[in-house]
């Protein structure tokens, strides 16, 4: 029988090539560094609002009535002299008691009606009260009929803005709902920034639930106003299209001396089949384990 | 799509397989002491070899090498084993990952697979997800290696990491026919009854002890358990057998190979490693004069082939 000695082995391998320690591949250094650390925050992209800042424009007008005109009252003769041309009633005394026992008291006038006292105007009802008028419902005379006012326009956001003789009243309700879906939008808002996504953090989401359940107190259970009778919504934006996803990483530039012992590790793996594995060659096949068969 | 096709992952996947296997290669060398540690402590002998460069040894000498013959990825249809990256079997794989990475894993290493199982609950019972992990991981020759660890400290295979702190060749070669066969070669490879032969009484826990008393004579058992083992391959593939188109592949692999078979690693282990004669293993003088005096010895090292 032929014999293979360990002399026939060792230069076969020479001859070969095969005689040495596997190349250990990239090492790493296992120790410390000590340096700078140059981190590059990725810029976001400019986000634009995507419609335009709305204003509102009022152009309500209300008009104080002369007391003494709507009487035909004029000066003379050192007092008030009535100036009415026309046939007209004066019941005029110390107290006076106009009283319905059965249906409504009416007060009417063509050209309108006039209440007025030097002292206070009371109007009670055991039920409700409505007050309507056609054009619309003015409380309070501007500026008590010498409207002045801010008429600047504010140039900083600190500065007051431009008033008006009248506003329009806010409807309670919707004013509600308004505020609610802003504080929901607030809590479930999701914060774009450089180096990833950002919250509220618990207290804040806490605070944010807490003046939601204050809500209803804004709501008045006794005065109520037209419900009906309002301005329609603005155009609302374009659906979004795509939502910029914040980065997840942060790179930078590490200058510094890095001090320790080199490891002789190979952290990057080949991706690609061993070159010339035996096992891949066409002739090949041992993947499978040798049968356990006795002798 | 031929059988070495590796399995597509998604780009998800790939990022946390590329960072949990570049995790585990960083911190291989601890991992791998922790394991032969234990199999070293199972075993019971005390080592002439320390455990550095033991590691040293598995990682440049005999990773490589049993890397080149299991190539990459092969997922055979006619393989009952399953589909294997570099050896690894997809079943062992997933049997054996909390074992090996949990057990024995650096503190990060820990964290970063109990985390990888939270967020793939399923991986391990998902046959297509599975073998999408063990090609992610094991391409990387560290993490695959990190298996061949596991296979050197097998009680079963009675502790081969302790035969090799005492005769590194003699300790790969046992491991390299268990890895082939099963822990069952030592009966059907004839190997126990050469063992007996030489003074071995039987038991199994005894057997690291018997290796190292066999001093300069373990060269010549050596190289009678490759004559058994090359018999053994030569009888079950015999040209009628159902395994003779294994037969070429199995005699390459044990000795017709000039540079990876199982005797060339005789002489690569005993002249790199053992003469240590570039350098490259950090052996103290003590190990070295252990090991020289087996370098001397398997000089006279040679077997009968037939012809």
């Amino acid at each position: 029988m032929p014999l293979i000695t360990y002399d026939q082995i060792k230069q076969s391998l020479e001859s070969g090539g095969g005689l040495n320690v596997n190349p250990t591949g990239q090492g790493f250094v296992d120790g410390q560094l000590t340096g700078a650390v140059d981190v590059q925050i990725p810029q976001l992209p400019k986000i634009n609002f995507p419609m335009e800042d709305l204003s509102y424009g009022n152009s309500l007008q209300g008009t104080k009535q002369d007391l003494n005109k709507l009487l035909s009252l004029k000066n003379g003769k050192g007092g008030k002299i009535n100036n009415f041309g026309g046939s007209q009633i004066i019941i005029n005394s110390d107290r006076t008691i106009v009283n319905s026992r059965v249906d409504y008291l009416m007060l009417f006038g063509q050209s309108g009606v006039a209440i007025a006292s030097p002292g206070n105007v009371n109007i009670d009802a055991d039920e409700s009260v409505t007050l309507y008028g056609e054009d619309g419902v003015f409380l309070g005379v501007p500026g008590r009929g010498n409207a002045k006012g801010n008429l600047i326009e504010p140039i900083t956001k600190a500065q007051p803005t431009v008033d008006s003789n009248y506003e329009p009243l806010v409807l309670g309700a919707k004013l509600a709902n308004l505020i609610e879906d802003l504080l929901v939008t607030l809590k479930n808002a999701t914060i774009l920034t450089p180096v990833g996504k950002g919250y509220f953090r618990e207290d804040v989401m806490h605070d944010l639930a807490s003046l939601q359940s204050r809500l209803p107190e804004i709501l008045s259970t006794y005065a109520y106003v037209d419900g009906i009778s309002h301005e329609s919504v603005d155009p609302a934006p374009a659906p979004l299209k795509q939502i910029t996803v914040p980065p997840t990483s942060i790179t930078g530039n590490v200058a510094g001396n890095l001090s320790g012992v080199v490891q002789t590790v190979n952290l990057d793996a080949p991706t690609v089949p061993v070159a010339g594995a035996v096992s891949s060659q066409p002739d090949f096949f041992t993947s499978g384990s040798i049968p356990n068969s006795t002798i | 799509m031929s059988y070495t096709t590796p399995p597509t992952l998604s780009y998800g996947l790939q990022q946390e397989l590329d960072s949990l296997a570049k995790l585990i290669a960083r911190d291989y060398s601890t991992i791998a002491q922790n394991m032969f540690a234990a199999a070293l402590q199972g075993a019971g002998t005390a080592p002439k070899v320390s455990l550095p460069p033991l590691v040293q040894l598995v990682d440049r000498i005999i990773t490589p090498t049993i890397h080149q013959w299991e190539g990459l990825y092969v997922d055979h249809p006619n393989d009952s084993g399953g589909a294997t990256c570099r050896g690894v079997i997809v079943t062992t794989f997933t049997q054996t990952f909390d074992k090996i990475f949990i057990s024995y894993g650096t503190q990060d290493v820990k964290n970063a697979v109990r985390s990888f199982n939270q967020r793939r609950p399923t991986w391990k019972s998902d046959l297509v997800l599975a073998k999408q992990v063990l090609y992610g991981l094991a391409k990387n020759e560290k993490v695959a290696g990190l298996w061949i660890v596991k296979f050197l400290c097998d009680p079963s295979c009675r502790y081969p990491i302790a035969v090799m702190a005492e005769d590194p060749f003699l300790g790969f070669f046992l491991a390299e026919c268990c890895w082939g066969s099963g822990a069952g070669c030592y009966t059907t490879n004839g190997f126990d009854t050469v063992a007996r032969q030489y003074g071995w009484n039987g038991s199994t826990s005894q057997w690291v002890s018997f290796i190292a008393g066999l001093g300069k004579r373990t060269p010549e058992f050596a190289s009678k358990l490759v004559e058994k083992r090359l018999q053994f391959i030569l009888n079950i593939s015999k040209p009628e057998s159902k395994n003779s188109v294994f037969r070429k592949g199995w005699l390459r692999r044990l000795v017709n190979d000039s540079k990876n078979s199982d005797i060339s690693m005789m002489v690569k282990i005993n002249e790199l490693f053992n003469l240590n004669t570039e350098g490259a293993f950090n052996l103290s003088q003590a190990e070295l004069a252990h090991l020289k005096v087996k370098a001397e010895s398997y000089k006279s090292f040679s077997i009968n082939v037939p012809s």
